[in-house]
C-alpha cells in the first residue's frame, strides 16, 4: 500500500518537475481516502525549491503547522510520517535532503528512528524536534548523529535558518 | 497567576458569577486600573473615600489624583508609588468588574483584603510578583494528604501548566481545587514515567475543547474533529515536554513521556486515590 503510494508520488513528481510540493499522509487508515495534494507555487516564492523534506511527528497539528511553514518557504517535496517506523521506511524510499524528527512517537521513538536512519545513511541530515529539550536528550541525539535540536514551539524563523544551512551545504557538496 | 487565583476566590465567595468573571478577564487587556482601586489595594484609602472622590470628579472636572491630594487622602509621592502597580493582573480584574457594574468599590475592598489574609500575602509580595510567590500560593491551594507518590512535584507541575495556559491559550481561566475525577473521562492523555510516574489528562466539554484548540492552533476550528483533538493532545505533549526540561534543569530528574493520545472514553477507576 505504502509503496504504491510512493510510486504514485514519484510519477507525479517527475511529471510536474520541482515546482510541486506533495503532502503525503502516511497513516494507513487515512491513505485509502486521501488523494495526493498538489501545491503549485508562484515564481519568486520558491526559496527552497529543490529541497526534499521529511517531517516526522505523531501530532497532526505539528504536521499541519510545520507543513504550512515548509510549504510557504517553497520546499519541493514534503513527506510526512506519523510514527518512527514510517519515518525510517520513508527515508529509505525517498532519501530526503533533511529530516525533522519528533522525539516522542509511537512504534519507534524519534531517537530510535534517528539511529536507524544514520546506520542506513551516515550522511543523513536529521534535526530533532521536541518539547522535551533536556540536556540529556540533546546529548543523546547529538551522540546518535542528529544535526541539531529544535525546542518546541518551533518558529518559522528556526525552520528557515535550518533550510538555509541545508541548502548551502548541498550546494557546496555539488560544487565539489 | 495572582489574577486567576483572585478570580477563583471571587467565584468561591459567590461575589461574581462565572460569566461575569470570564467577561472581565477577557476585557482586562483594555482595562486601566484607576487610582481608587490602587489606593484601596494598598490600604491607603477606604472605599467610601474612593466613592467620594469619584463623585467629586463627576462635578469638578479635575484629575482624580489632584482631588485625592486636595482632600488630603494621599500625598503626590504615594500616588507615584501606586501608579507603579497599575499593571497588576488581579487589580485589572477588579477594575474590570467594577467598571462593568458587577461589583461595588466596597465589595472589591472587602474581597481584596480577605483574599490577602486568606493567602497570607503581604503588600510587598504584590509589588514583587515572582515565581516564588506563585508557587507559595499554589502550594496552599493544591494540598494533598502527603501519601501520593510524586506529590512534591504537583505544585511545580501546576504552576508551569498555568504559565503555559496563559502563554499559549489565554489568561481567562480560574483554577479549581483538586477533586477526584469520575471513573471515566474523554480527552488527551499522556503518561509520564521513569523519574516520576503520572498520568496526565485534559478533559473538557466539546465547546471548551474547540475553543481551546482554536486558540492554541491560532485557527478557527468549528467542531470536535481529529484536528481539534490533535491540537489538544499536542498542548499536553508540549506542556509535559517543557515540564521535563524544568525538572531536568532544576533537580536533575529525568523523566520519559509516552506518545500522547486522544481517547473518547478512558477508564480511570484504576487510578490511585488522592
Amino acid at each position: 500500500m505504502l509503496n504504491d503510494y510512493i510510486c504514485k508520488m514519484h510519477n507525479l513528481l517527475t511529471k510536474y518537475s520541482t515546482e510541486i510540493v506533495l503532502i503525503l499522509p502516511c497513516r494507513y487508515d487515512i491513505m485509502k481516502t486521501t488523494n495526493v495534494k498538489v501545491y503549485q507555487y508562484e515564481k519568486g516564492k520558491k526559496m527552497y525549491s529543490g529541497l526534499k523534506v521529511l517531517l516526522c511527528d505523531d501530532s497532526l497539528m505539528i504536521i499541519k503547522k510545520m507543513g504550512d511553514v515548509l510549504k510557504s518557504l517553497g520546499v519541493s517535496v514534503l513527506q510526512t510520517a506519523l510514527d518512527g517506523e514510517q519515518a525510517v521506511k520513508l527515508f529509505k524510499l525517498t532519501k530526503p535532503d533533511v529530516v525533522f524528527m519528533d522525539q516522542v512517537m509511537p512504534n519507534k521513538t524519534g531517537l530510535e528512528a534517528l539511529k536507524e536512519i544514520k546506520a542506513y545513511h551516515p550522511d543523513a541530515i536529521v534535526f530533532m524536534l521536541s518539547s522535551m529539550g533536556t540536556i540529556s536528550k540533546r546529548e543523546e541525539a547529538e551522540k546518535l548523529g542528529a544535526r541539531g535540536f529544535l525546542q518546541k514551539p518551533v518558529s518559522a524563523d528556526d525552520v528557515k535558518t535550518i533550510l538555509e544551512l541545508v541548502k548551502a551545504e548541498l550546494e557546496s557538496k555539488n560544487e565539489e | 497567576m495572582l489574577t486567576q487565583l483572585f478570580g477563583n476566590y471571587l467565584l468561591k465567595q459567590h461575589l461574581v458569577s462565572p460569566s461575569h468573571l470570564i467577561e472581565a478577564l477577557r476585557e482586562s487587556s483594555s482595562t486601566r486600573v484607576k487610582l481608587g482601586v490602587l489606593a484601596i489595594d494598598a490600604g491607603l484609602m477606604t472605599p467610601e473615600q474612593v466613592d467620594e472622590i469619584h463623585e467629586l470628579q463627576r462635578i469638578m472636572d479635575k484629575r482624580i489624583g489632584d482631588l485625592m491630594v486636595e482632600k488630603g487622602y494621599l500625598s503626590p509621592e504615594q500616588i507615584a508609588v501606586l501608579l507603579k502597580s497599575q499593571k497588576s493582573g488581579h487589580l485589572i480584574l477588579g477594575q474590570a468588574l467594577i467598571d462593568n457594574g458587577h461589583m461595588t468599590t466596597a465589595q472589591f475592598a472587602d474581597a481584596i483584603r480577605q483574599f490577602k489574609i486568606d493567602n497570607n500575602i503581604t503588600d510587598d509580595d504584590f509589588y514583587d510578583v515572582k515565581d516564588e510567590l506563585t508557587e507559595k500560593m499554589l502550594g496552599r491551594f493544591y494540598k494533598l494528604n502527603g501519601n501520593v507518590a510524586g506529590e512534591e512535584h504537583l505544585v511545580e507541575y501546576v504552576s508551569l501548566l498555568f504559565k503555559n495556559l496563559i502563554r499559549f491559550v489565554g489568561d481567562d481561566f480560574v483554577p479549581n481545587k483538586i477533586e477526584k475525577l469520575d471513573t471515566t473521562a474523554s480527552g488527551a492523555k499522556q503518561r509520564i514515567r521513569h523519574g516520576l510516574s503520572a498520568i496526565t489528562i485534559i478533559d473538557a466539554d466539546e465547546n471548551t475543547m474547540v475553543e481551546f484548540a482554536s486558540r492554541f492552533s491560532n485557527e478557527s476550528l468549528s467542531m470536535n474533529d481529529d484536528y481539534t483533538k490533535a491540537c489538544i493532545s499536542e498542548f499536553l505533549n508540549l506542556h509535559n515536554g517543557l515540564f521535563a526540561v524544568k525538572l531536568s534543569n532544576n533537580e536533575g530528574l529525568e523523566i520519559e513521556l509516552e506518545p500522547q493520545k486522544y481517547y473518547e472514553q478512558m477508564d480511570l477507576s484504576g487510578l490511585g486515590n488522592l
